[in-house]
């Protein structure tokens, strides 16, 4: 099983649909796929037509593997499942301080998923809290989405700031940029100076109206547009991840 | 992950009858609550190639497999809902090794390697779907529709079957709302696609789970034994029959080895019954059973080598694989030879004068002369209690006489002692209750493992050494040799250990509570009962 984070200390910068297009490209190959949705926000569930409901709390989703594993639904695509918002999130937070190492806590729950799925996602707030240092040390691989300008690039140092003083492995990071457009000249800049830097992913996902559109089809872009240019970005980008 | 599990409390199929599925009304969308909707998912018609193994052992495991065009699928039986798939164009038999690697060739190698899959009918499979999905437009669950019908007959209808496939996490909200659109005439079915599966196979002539090597023949206690011997023997013959087929189609190995089994079990009744037929026609009998069998040693012997193709390669070291390599290259051959020479034996006139004397011989029902046949009138429990009896006290009397050395020759009669009295409590089972008669075969069996472990041992050293010395007559190939050689060493090894072992597995065997097990099975005793 390999965990991957998506993380990004700033909003609006195309998180959500990273993780969205993301799991649906990992589950297309025929491995089981789950897509923890953490952001209390909810987006990653929206996209899925995934309603709230608001029965659960976080106290359960730490309790392990059969309180997590009731809550589990099905997308309507084969092998992607989704943990749908309103019960992972809320309140983990207090709920991990009160527990004895907070870090492990959530990696010792996922092992308990590791027979069903092959990846599993995680959509995470943006906030640097107990829960994001709890994510970081259960993933294997941090995906942080930038837009490339200066404002973001330098949320981005801070994130790194923040794992050398948690003593954090930093070299799980992948950086790359998204919403990219072609016509900023600061954009092509920032992307130039950076894509070639230890911890970035050469792949850059464009900025377009199709991504926006997700909200309306309700589904991964690479499942309604598979041909649309952000789409084929997505499917390089998880080809270079994987790759390692 | 994939699965379709069956919820626990949750009825998936129902079936309708199929003669009456025309005016039924599926699925009755009007009778959704506000917010829900249906949207037709699928229809389609396809032709499935159904395969198992001869003992279908497919369906034992809760599986069917069927072959769609240039696809392989495995359905479970429970649910009718696919699990796995593989691309495959299906032969009329094959093996699950020579499947494409994934998750649906190691399961069918799970549930049988050894087996071929054979093609059994031909189904033709109206599918039709619909997706439920919720007031957010989410799918919540598919339900199915199919009919089924024989493709020999056009059109004939042999099901009708409805499943439901609640997505995860929705199982309650569907269940619900799946009720309302079944038709009134919608049976619950628990057996999930058994009975259409057990209906399309009937259609074709064919009866799941119709075959089993094993003896399974309900004996009467106070019956004559001459009556019940006969049973019997017309039972094992009937199996013989049946794998005639497999073995001219040279289908796997195990049409011959049941058919083998059956031959000995035969033999061992008309040897260890005395006094039950006259002793001349008996006699008779057993030879020409003998010398049929004679002519499947070597067949065997050369299936067995093929079977162990791989854990001998294990045995070996690289140096010499391409030493194996010819010399089961060179047993192929011989086998085919075999095969194809024990083939045209079944089909020729002097089987079939075998077949009519031994039919004569087991169709006889008339109790035979007193004087020639003097316990034929016995009751069979009287009977099987005392040939179990002496069977045992034969094994325990030889087995404490084994030598400190423990010879060849005593490890080989020991083994054909123990073979004589496992028989018998196979063919008496049915008299006496199975926790009498299990744990006594349990402990049997394990001295069985360890003869039989040496004797195959030594059976192929000899096997091994005729090829050997077979070889030198021809042109020596000097890397298949010391392949041969390398085998002949791991194989006496294997047998030394096995010689080693003998005595602390004779003493487990010989001791108060299997005396007291075979006691209870061989006296009379009504306290058994109580």
């Amino acid at each position: 099983m390999k965990t991957i984070a998506i993380y990004s200390i700033k909003g609006g910068v195309g998180k959500t649909a990273s993780a969205v297009n993301l799991s649906y490209l990992a589950s297309l190959r025929g491995d089981p796929c789950l897509l923890c949705d953490l952001d209390s926000q909810g987006a990653s569930s929206y996209y899925f037509r995934i309603s709230p409901s608001r029965k659960y709390s976080s106290e359960k989703f730490l309790k392990g593997k059969n309180r997590m594993y009731e809550h589990i639904k099905a997308t309507d695509f084969e092998g992607l499942d989704i943990l749908p918002s309103d019960f992972s999130y809320r309140n983990l937070d207090i709920e991990l301080s009160e527990a004895k190492k907070p870090q492990k806590k959530l990696r010792k729950n996922l092992d308990a998923l590791a027979e069903d799925y092959r990846h599993v996602f995680f959509d995470c707030p943006p906030n640097l809290t107990l829960l994001s240092e709890s994510v970081f040390s259960a993933s294997d691989i941090i995906l942080v989405p930038l837009i490339p300008t200066t404002l973001s690039v330098r949320t981005y140092a801070q994130l790194l700031d923040f794992f050398n003083e948690h003593g954090l492995d930093r070299s799980k990071i992948r950086a790359f940029f998204t919403m990219a457009e072609k016509r900023k000249s600061m954009h092509a800049e920032i992307i130039e100076e950076h894509r070639s830097a230890p911890g970035f992913l050469r792949q850059v996902v464009p900025n377009s109206a199709d991504v926006e559109k997700m909200g309306i089809y309700r589904a991964p872009l690479n499942a309604v547009r598979p041909n649309a240019a952000a789409a084929k970005a997505y499917r390089s980008l998880w080809e270079e991840i994987i790759a390692g | 992950m994939n699965e379709p599990a069956r919820m626990p409390g949750y009825q998936n199929t129902y079936h309708l009858d199929p003669a009456d599925t025309d005016g039924v009304v599926f699925p009755a969308e009007n009778r959704l609550p506000d917010g829900y909707r249906l949207e037709t998912a699928e229809t389609a018609v396809e032709l499935r190639n159904y395969y198992d193994t001869f003992e279908w052992q497919a369906f034992d495991h809760g599986l069917a497999v069927a072959s769609v065009g240039r696809n392989i699928y495995i359905y479970d039986l429970d649910s009718g809902r696919r699990i796995t798939a593989a691309r495959f164009a299906a032969p009329a038999s094959f093996f699950a090794s020579k499947l494409p690697e994934g998750a649906l060739r190691s399961r069918l190698r799970g549930v049988s390697d050894i087996r071929a899959y054979g093609r059994l009918a031909r189904i033709r499979v109206e599918q039709s779907s619909w997706k439920l999905l919720d007031s957010e437009e989410k799918t919540i669950g598919t339900l199915w529709l199919e009919r089924w019908s024989a493709r020999q007959r056009e059109g004939a209808p042999l099901a009708s079957i409805i499943s439901l496939a609640p997505l995860r996490g929705y199982h309650d909200e569907f269940a619900a709302l799946a009720t309302l659109l079944l038709p009134e005439s919608a049976l619950p079915d628990e057996s999930g696609l058994r009975r259409p599966f057990i209906a399309a196979m009937a259609a074709e002539g064919l009866e799941v789970g119709g075959y089993s090597s094993k003896i399974d023949l309900q004996l009467r206690a106070d019956a004559p034994i001459h009556e019940s011997a006969l049973g019997l023997l017309r039972f094992t013959t009937e199996i013989m029959r049946r794998n005639e087929e497999g073995i001219r189609g040279s289908i796997d190995t195990e049409f011959l080895h049941d058919y083998r089994v059956s031959i000995r079990r035969a033999r061992s009744i008309l040897a260890q019954l005395k006094g039950v037929f006259p002793a001349e026609e008996a006699g008779r009998c057993a030879r020409a059973l003998k010398r049929v069998a004679a002519k499947t040693g070597e067949l065997r012997d050369t299936d067995v080598y093929l079977l162990e193709e791989e854990r001998f390669r294990s045995w070996l070291p690289e140096a010499l694989h391409l030493g194996l390599d010819r010399f089961i290259a060179e047993l192929q051959r011989r086998q085919k030879a075999l095969q194809r020479s024990f083939s045209r034996y079944l089909a020729s006139e002097a089987y079939a004068e075998f077949l009519r004397e031994w039919g004569e011989f087991i169709d006889e029902s008339r109790l035979p002369d007193p004087g020639q046949a003097p316990e034929a009138g016995r009751p069979t429990i009287e009977i099987a209690r005392s040939s179990i009896r002496k069977a045992w006290k034969k094994v325990i009397r030889h087995g404490r006489r084994v030598s400190r050395e423990t010879t060849d020759e005593e490890l080989h009669a020991m083994r054909i002692d123990c073979k004589k009295l496992r028989y018998l409590l196979e063919f008496f089972a049915s008299l006496f209750p199975n926790k009498s008669v299990l744990p006594a075969v349990g402990h049997l069996k394990r001295l069985q493992d360890n003869l039989g472990g040496f004797v195959d041992c030594s059976v192929q050293l000899e096997f091994l050494r005729h090829h050997l010395d077979r070889a030198q007559n021809r042109n020596p190939d000097v890397g298949l040799a010391a392949a041969v050689g390398g085998l002949m060493t791991v194989l006496h090894e294997r047998q030394e250990k096995a010689r080693c072992q003998f005595h602390k597995t004779f003493s487990r065997f010989d001791s108060d509570e299997t005396a007291e097990l075979f006691r209870n099975l061989t006296t009379h005793r009504d306290r058994l009962s109580q």
